[in-house]
């Protein structure tokens, strides 16, 4: 440990999450054994009882969210992980948190599918499911860490939003990011959102800012007498799903409190696109292939840059557009049929040719094989 | 249990389902004619029986609507 | 209103929702009165499922979660182990436990954690409109069934204990004195309390089951079909074909789920 009280370790992308989750504060963990996101609740199970959580293996993954759900409300920062199968039995539950407002941290170590697909490779296949996975309209966050440090890094970024938000937000990993060992620095000045609790004064759960963000987050038996309901429901938290204005409205706020306070949400890194005539927009692991490939064009001349999200939802519609304005090409690198291309060819808008450089099968997409793409798209050639 | 005993029947949350006149074991209970709000019959304390403070009408009615007064002797 | 529900309901929630007649509200009227007898109201942490019965927790003035169908025991297991000393009661339907929510229910046992479990049981999908359940009877018509149910229904009690829960009681909704004992009985005791009521719904399964009868005619038909476990044991199994239990059926003691976190969070296990 260093004087600043930073520890320096090499570790897997999956252990990175865990010390994250725990340094946010997180002290419930539900889940339930999968590939390739078992390590999680491995370690979970460890480390949570030592800093004074529990762990809990439940009986499946819909038994894992709901008692998520519980522990929050329960007074507990929380979370559980897992991947497509898994992530695919939680769905409700998720819709639920967004409903309800229960600030939840979800884990998504993605492999391939449909079905059992393939447990031990990756994929980026569910950047949709996150957010369009359960019924109804809610938005939600998802963030895309792209080593084993942002694994660490934006895991607790997540807790943080999912207080500030009040909203169920995902950390999209994937079998590449969990299962790399790399050099990760943890501790030290980190920023953790506590839980604030409202004032009992006129308190009520469910009455929004002026931001339609609710304040602060109480918890069961601290004298709220709270009443959290699946339905639509009112400020009181009353059952309103036969009233069509509060039903409007509160599910109007639900999409509205995350889509308008999107700038608290963007989070990109930008590579040399200043003066960059050809773009990869990327996320998770594809990031890795697409920074040497940028590196390797640079080097031979050619003005290739990268736009790497690592917030993929709210999709950052502003970012995209704007560079569209200043880019001829925009390359989208996915291991998927091609996903995230179509928010990138919605927001361009037919300003930038966007090109998509969809990859399945369970590899990463090679440096030379994006860096020929760049080529391609500077030639004029295979570029559409 | 001796005594006097009143059964107060709350118009507003009766929904006229019948199970305290069923339940009471000295037939205390009859229906009263009158209509609530909603339309639910209402039952009514009948004049001549006497109520025993038993409490099974209370305890029986799914809608809180019903409260014994009174004091044993 | 009587003095109890005066006191203990969230009245902005009323009038509740129950069909007239419903035996839901008056199992309510139990548990308000056990939490009196109790003083306990602070400590409640009420968690409701889907069907009629997921809607008693919400009427009551104590903090309260109204879950997803049949997922009302996780959420109720996650409220439990973040603070063990609040007294977590869940309401849930026969649908709601042992149909869509069966899994929760048998492992929740398994686990001996220390909650309430109070299954409503009126052997039909109410809410939805009337639809076979886990407990309909066999050769019962419902909407889903209307050439007689060709299943076999579950015994919830007999589930919950050989899947491991320590107190095991069933009742009906004719027993509210019996209930309100259940129901301090079930909150005191350590570990995973089960709580089946069996209860008229008249609008449904009167209707649709029981061929057109009313609410006091479904109870007097529900206190027929039962019979102390006491006077159960004195009967021959010609004697009781046909005849549901009543009482304590179940009581044991073993390790408690939170108290085993405690210890691993304490080092007694390291």
């Amino acid at each position: 440990m260093s004087e600043d009280g930073r520890t320096v370790r090499i570790i897997q992308g999956n252990e990175a999450t865990v010390e994250g989750a725990i340094a946010a504060g997180c002290r419930f963990f539900a889940g339930y054994p999968i590939t390739p996101a078992s390590e999680i609740a491995e370690l979970m199970s460890r480390r949570l009882p030592r800093v004074g959580g529990t762990f809990l293996q439940m009986e499946d993954e819909i038994a894992s969210i709901n008692a998520v759900i519980g522990a929050t409300w329960g007074g507990a920062k929380a979370c559980t992980a897992s991947s497509g199968p898994g992530i695919s039995l939680m769905q409700e539950g998720v819709g639920y948190a967004a409903e309800t407002e229960t600030p939840c941290v979800i884990i998504n170590v993605m492999r391939g599918g449909p079905s059992t697909g393939q447990p031990t490779l990756s994929s980026q296949q569910d950047v949709y499911q996150a957010r369009y996975g359960g019924h109804g309209d809610f938005e939600i966050i998802a963030l895309a860490p792209s080593s084993a440090q942002e694994a660490y890094d934006l895991t607790i970024k997540a807790f943080n939003l999912a207080e500030e938000f009040r909203v169920p937000v995902y950390v999209l990993s994937d079998e590449i990011v969990g299962h790399t060992r790399e050099r990760v620095v943890m501790g030290g000045k980190l920023e953790v959102l506590e839980r604030v609790a409202p004032s009992k004064d006129g308190y009520k759960p469910f009455a929004a800012g002026p931001d339609g963000l609710l304040r602060g987050m109480p918890a069961f038996n601290d004298g709220y007498r709270l009443l959290v309901e699946g339905q639509h429901h009112d400020e009181r938290g009353i059952r309103a799903g036969d009233d069509i204005d509060k039903s409007a409205t509160l599910v109007q706020r639900l999409n509205d409190k995350v889509r308008q306070n999107i700038d608290r949400i963007v989070d990109i890194e930008r590579i040399d696109l200043d003066d960059a005539e050809v773009a990869i927009v990327c996320y998770g692991s594809t990031a890795r292939p697409a920074m040497e490939a940028v590196q390797t064009a640079r080097s031979k001349g050619i003005k290739a840059g990268a736009l790497r999200l690592r917030a993929i939802w709210p999709f950052p519609d502003a970012v995209l557009s704007e560079l569209a304005d200043h880019t001829k090409t925009l390359i989208v690198p996915e291991m998927n049929i091609g996903k995230l291309v179509l928010e990138v060819q919605r927001t361009a808008g037919g300003r930038a040719t966007v090109v998509g450089l969809p990859r399945l099968g369970g590899a990463l997409h090679t440096p030379e094989e994006i860096e020929s793409a760049i080529i391609d798209a500077v030639k004029g050639g295979k570029a559409q | 249990m001796r005594g006097s005993f009143k059964v107060l029947i709350d118009d507003k949350w009766c929904k006229g389902c019948g199970l305290c006149l069923a339940e009471c074991p000295k037939e205390v209970l009859i229906w009263s004619g009158r209509r609530n709000a909603k339309g639910y019959n209402l039952p009514a304390e009948d004049p001549a029986k006497a109520c025993t403070g038993c409490q099974l009408c209370e305890l029986i009615c799914p809608d809180q609507a019903i409260r014994v007064e009174g004091e044993p002797q | 209103m009587n003095r109890i529900a005066e006191q203990y309901l969230r009245q902005e929630t009323l009038p509740m929702i129950f069909c007239p007649g419903c035996g839901d509200g008056t199992v309510l009227g139990a548990f308000l009165r056990a939490v009196d007898e109790m003083k306990i109201s602070d400590q409640l942490a009420l968690v409701g499922g889907i069907g009629c019965s997921g809607w008693m927790p919400v009427y009551v003035n104590a903090d309260a979660i109204h879950t997803l169908h049949g997922r009302a025991i996780p959420v109720g297991i996650g409220l439990k182990v973040t603070r063990p000393e609040r007294k977590v009661v869940v309401f849930t339907g026969d649908g709601d436990a042992i149909g869509i929510g069966g899994n929760h229910f048998i492992h929740a046992a398994r686990r001996n954690v220390d909650l309430t479990v109070v299954m409503i049981n009126n052997s039909i999908y109410g809410m939805t409109g009337g639809q076979m359940a886990p407990t309909t009877p066999s050769g019962a018509t419902t909407q889903t069934s209307p050439y007689g149910n060709p299943e076999q229904p579950f015994d919830a009690c007999r589930l919950a204990e050989a899947a491991g829960a320590t107190y095991v009681a069933r009742w009906t909704a004719g027993h509210p004195r019996q209930l309100v004992k259940a129901f301090k009985e079930a909150i005191d005791h350590p570990g995973f309390a089960f709580i089946e009521v069996v209860t008229q719904c008249p609008v449904q399964a009167g209707r649709y089951i029981k061929g057109g009868m009313d609410a006091p005619e479904f109870l007097a038909d529900i206190r027929k079909s039962v019979v102390p476990v006491a006077q159960a044991e004195r009967m021959t199994p010609e004697e009781l074909a046909g005849k549901t239990r009543i009482g304590l059926l179940h009581r044991s003691q073993r390790p408690e789920l939170t108290q085993q976190l405690a210890a691993i969070r304490g080092g007694e296990k390291r």
